[in-house]
């Protein structure tokens, strides 16, 4: 395969794979302090990237102002869900099961809710009206503005989580919750307070990636929900737990979805109507082989479990 | 106290159930029934073609009323959601409900297919104004799509137009479904027929969630067979699909010195919508077919009413619902509103029909064999479509003004 | 309105059967066993494949003719020929498919088997649930792609149900329902007494507490794998009633919302419970009839749509509300007790 588009590929995967990184660490961030499998979490993404959507048509261009609106409303919509739904649930000691179900449900009513808002004011098939920009650009790589947005973005995110995390009190909190929850409770931990707080902080990852995910591609009510399985392929190779885990895991289904797809393409012919099916494969493939996902390679870097 | 309020509320729901049929003993009511994905990946076309139809019942209704006939038309709509099993079960009610005799959809062809056994043995006639895939072009059933032709027309207009353009390669992306498919093989075989050089098709699979793999792939292949002539892209794509795609092929280098073919849904001022597309296409010289003949008297008092009565301009596609919706109005009303003669008659009615678009006359299996396409180009300032010529798919005539 | 009561009462009956066969496998493998199935759609779409390839590859064979290719050039005449057996030799046509189903059920007993052995492998149990649903994702996107099964992404037609050669189509659909009910009836037997006998009570134990049962020399894995078996043939013999009741087969039908809709009807229903699988069954279809009809209803009215989106909030907020309110289901599980130790004749 030639070698510039070897190059582009793997610029690509690396923008796609950060989108997928801050959505997944969403979920690993609701698996790991809320113990929550978390499938309304896509309809987060899609409210973050409707709301970018609205602000960009209606208030202003400006992208720190779109991600931040963008984040705020999903966060509400998290905190809302938190509590009219997942907390009164929790309080019942449910099984796993029954929260899985509930958050399918959850996630059913907000995006038929987004469905009723996109149709009464005709947003169907709208863009973000952010303009795509040549920003570098060279013999073998050509780097947009989304590209520039996406990628520090992603990593400026995740430092910041990882030093709240790690150096602040409501971090060392959610570690405490992360790693057993009984016993933070009896230390006195102020449960529903990290809760809640870890909730808003999700919610403000799900609608910048959203946002994100929006401006560099399209935006569509269906758009988390289609985007999920890859997006938690992620997760699980991060076991659920680790940070890097989850975000080494994000790039490495995005290069598989996208380099590894190719080159399978180039030299085996394998089409890609196929492509859906290589974060699934990657699912199963991980859980059966190594179902513990990859934390312990990571057991020095800082991550929620040690 | 319990027992009466029960008693009372049984008293109100039968009322309810007897009211209409009493107070409208004068007028006959035909029930036409409305099969569309309103919600799913194709919401926006079930809801706009909906209107389309609720336009053309309205229009008919006024109509009868002056013409001092006792025959009405009601709409009873059900959502398919987008799938075989949705719209056998949205049909089913829909009959089972109102004794609806003639159903307007559904969208796809495989949701046409799924509805197919519950209208054959019911006679019901469906009357599928969009679908196209060959896998429903099927003899003596009562499925019988009026307006929109078989894709094979559309990929010999393509064809031709490729070769009138000097292109020698052509390569096609197109979405991994029996539309996409069904055009890519046509278009190929065409193509190569008229003389034409290689032909490399890549599909992607539908709704997808982001398409920087096809589209570098896409780009490859361009490359390669730049090397052996000019060049072209065509994109049987969605819109949706289209704005993806256009994200990452627009910083292409490769991609963006051919030019690009796209099919009747990208011939959508939407897409224009977006400076950096807009410019894109224009200096793709992109060149589309769309089925869309603004020659007939209806056509534009059809968009102005639409877009008095809804506020927005109709979508692609919606005027063939509202035609679709007339000829089994039509129908409906020669044969009183009996199934099986609807199914003996809608062809003899189609056959005669010419609404907003062109003739709906219906070979062996019932399907549209009238092609007439009009060629549009991106305009000089990038803000709609305009035409450039015209195709005929009955003789193969193409006219281009290029 | 203009209610063909009776017609709508068939359909509803065959939606219900086919329903309940689906809920109570599920409910034999979760609400008994304990193992999480969210593969459902896997299984019951092996059934729908499995219709498709014997209408079109077997039938032929067995009526004397020639198999033609159900796909491309050859769709049409593929597509005549299967539809004129069925309705000129019924005989075959009922031999045909009684053929599928025996065929489904082994096939997607072992496939079940095979992947139960799978959850030794998974340390989290609800590992196990995202294997099954994405594995069923995995095999409808490669059937929907790979030509050979069931025409790629067109779907074959003319999967008919075994009695639509009857002129009378009122009465193929009133023998067809009847039909269905009768297999949702006879596995509802089956499970029942399953579930009241000895093995049933060592499944319970084994799903309340795995690590006692396997201390009891009981091999847990072989137990699993066993139900799994009966669960997936089940399941796989709901696919063939499926698809002949659309008379379409299609990659599409069996997406992950399908699994989803068969857990909201065990849990609704109630859990480990067989009448409540079939309590929840029927919930489902009615409710996913009874708001079509309404939004018919309000559509004529003159609302906007609208009530499309609102039929699938209200069954999230349906579903919510039981989960909160009543996480046991309608009817919740029955606590068999059995004499610990009889204590009339100690010796």
């Amino acid at each position: 395969m030639p070698g510039p588009l070897l190059v582009d590929s793997l610029v690509r995967s690396l923008q796609v794979g950060s989108l997928y990184a801050l959505m997944a660490l969403g979920i690993t961030l609701t698996m790991s302090v809320i113990r929550l499998p978390n499938f309304a979490h896509a309809e987060y993404i899609t409210v973050g990237a409707y709301t970018a959507l609205v602000v960009s048509l209606a208030v202003s261009s400006n992208p720190v102002v779109i991600l931040g609106l963008s984040a705020l409303a999903a966060a509400l919509v998290a905190l809302i869900c938190h509590f009219a739904v997942f907390r009164p649930l929790e309080k019942r000691n449910p099984s796993t099961y029954t929260m899985l179900l509930a958050s399918f449900s959850v996630g059913l009513i907000l995006r038929y809710i987004l469905f009723l808002l996109v149709d009464r004011f005709d947003l169907f098939d709208r863009r973000i009206a952010v303009p795509l920009e040549i920003w570098y650009r060279s013999n073998s790589i050509i780097l947009t503005n989304v590209f520039f947005w996406v990628v520090p973005t992603t990593l400026g995110l995740v430092l910041a989580l990882s030093a709240l995390l790690n150096y602040t009190p409501l971090g060392r909190e959610m570690r405490a919750l992360a790693n057993n929850f009984e016993l933070a409770r009896v230390i006195g931990i102020r449960v529903e307070r990290v809760k809640s707080l870890t909730w808003i902080l999700v919610g403000l990852l799900a609608g910048v990636s959203g946002a994100l995910w929006g401006i560099y591609s399209s935006v569509n009510p269906l758009m988390g929900w289609l985007a999920i399985l890859s997006v938690f392929a992620a997760a699980i190779m991060g076991g659920m737990s680790s940070f890097v885990g989850t975000i080494l895991g994000a790039y490495l289904v995005s290069f598989s979805e996208n380099t590894v797809m190719q080159l399978l393409n180039y030299y085996l012919g394998l089409d890609f109507s196929f492509k859906p099916a290589v974060p699934f494969i990657i699912i199963i493939l991980v859980l059966l082989l190594r179902p513990q996902g990859f934390t312990e390679f990571f057991n020095r870097a800082r991550g929620l479990q040690r | 106290m319990r027992k009466m309020s029960i008693v009372g509320i049984l008293a109100l729901l039968l009322l309810v159930i007897a009211m209409p049929a009493s107070a409208q003993d004068e007028i006959e009511t035909y029930v036409l029934g409305v099969a569309q994905p309103f919600t799913g990946p194709l919401g926006s076309f079930g809801t706009d073609f909906s209107k389309g139809i609720e336009l053309a019942v309205e229009e008919m209704n006024a109509e009868l009323e002056a013409a001092g006939s006792n025959v009405r038309f009601e709409i009873a709509s059900a959502d398919t959601e987008g799938t075989p099993d949705g719209a056998a079960r949205a049909v089913q009610t829909i009959v089972q409900t109102t004794g609806a005799q003639v159903i307007v959809g559904p969208l796809t062809t495989s949701e046409v297919l799924g509805a197919k056994q519950f209208v054959d043995e019911n006679d019901i006639v469906i009357v599928a104004p969009a679908s196209s895939g060959a896998a429903a072009g099927i003899p003596d059933d009562n499925i019988f799509r009026v307006i929109y032709p078989s894709d094979n027309f559309a990929a010999r207009a393509f064809a031709e137009i490729a070769v009138s353009r000097g292109y020698q390669n052509v390569a096609i992306l197109h979405v991994d479904d029996p539309f996409g498919n069904g055009l890519s093989e046509s278009f190929t075989a065409d193509f190569t027929e008229l003389g034409g050089g290689e032909v490399v098709s890549i599909g992607y699979a539908p709704d997808p969630t982001d398409l920087t793999s096809e589209a570098t792939s896409l780009s490859a292949e361009v490359s390669r067979l730049m090397s052996a002539g000019d060049t072209a892209v065509l994109c049987v794509c969605f819109l949706a699909d289209a704005q993806k795609l256009f994200q990452v092929t627009m910083i292409d280098p490769v991609l963006t010195s051919v030019e690009w073919m796209g099919i009747e849904n990208l011939a959508n001022p939407e897409l224009l919508a977006d400076a950096g597309h807009a410019e894109l296409l224009q200096n793709a010289n992109f060149i589309s077919v769309s089925f869309v003949d603004t020659q007939t008297p209806l056509s534009q008092p059809f968009v102005d009413a639409f877009t008095e009565k809804f506020g927005a301009e109709p979508g692609p596609f919606t005027n063939y619902a509202y035609d679709a919706a007339n000829i089994a109005m039509l129908s409906m009303l020669v044969v009183d509103n009996d199934g099986a003669a609807v199914s003996e008659i809608l062809p003899f009615v189609s056959n005669h029909y010419i609404g907003t678009s062109v003739q709906a006359y219906l070979d062996a299996n019932g399907d549209q064999a009238i092609a007439r396409y009009g060629i549009y180009n991106v305009s000089e300032d990038a803000t709609e479509f305009t035409l450039v010529g015209t195709y005929d798919g009955s003789s193969g005539e193409l006219s281009l003004n290029e | 309105m203009n209610i063909d009561f009776f017609a709508t009462a068939i359909a509803l009956l065959t939606f219900f059967g086919i329903a309940a066969l689906m809920a109570i496998s599920l409910n034999l493998e979760y609400g008994v066993a304990g193992i999480p199935n969210f593969g459902q759609a896997l299984f019951v779409s092996l059934g729908a494949y499995t219709a498709g390839i014997t209408y079109t590859r077997l039938m032929p064979l067995l009526a004397g003719q020639e198999v033609i290719f159900p796909c491309g050039n050859t769709l049409n005449p593929a597509l005549q020929l299967r539809t004129e057996i069925m309705r000129t030799l019924p005989g075959v046509g009922l031999a045909n498919f009684a053929i599928t189903l025996v065929i489904a059920a082994v096939i997607g007993g072992i496939v079940g088997y095979g992947i139960s052995y799978l959850t030794l492998r998974v340390r989290q149990e609800w590992y196990l649930a995202l294997v099954l649903l994405v594995g069923g994702e995995i095999v409808r996107i490669i059937v929907r792609g790979y030509e050979p099964i069931i025409c790629a992404s067109n779907g074959l037609s003319g999967i008919a149900q075994p009695f639509n050669w009857l002129d009378n189509a009122q009465l193929a659909s009133i023998l067809f329902a009847l039909m269905v009910v009768g297999f949702a009836f006879a596995a509802y037997l089956y499970s029942e007494r399953l579930v009241r006998s000895p093995y049933g009570r060592l499944l319970k134990a084994v799903r309340e507490n795995e690590r006692v049962a396997r201390s009891l020399g009981k091999n847990v894995a072989r137990i699993r794998a066993q139900i799994m078996f009966i669960g997936s043939a089940m399941a796989a013999v709901a696919g063939v009633l499926f698809a002949l009741n659309i008379g379409f087969v299609s990659a599409n039908d069996y997406v992950v919302t399908l699994t989803l809709d068969v857990w909201v009807m065990i849990v609704l229903g109630g859990l480990g419970n067989n009448k409540g699988a079939l309590v929840g069954a029927l919930l489902v279809t009615v409710l996913d009839r009874v708001t079509a009809i309404v939004a018919i209803q309000l559509n004529m009215l003159g609302s906007e749509f609208e009530f499309n989106y609102l039929r699938f909030i209200l069954f999230g907020v349906i579903l919510l509300l039981m989960l909160r309110y009543r996480p046991q289901g309608i009817l919740p599980e029955p606590q068999h007790t059995t004499l610990a130790h009889d204590m009339s004749d100690a010796s």
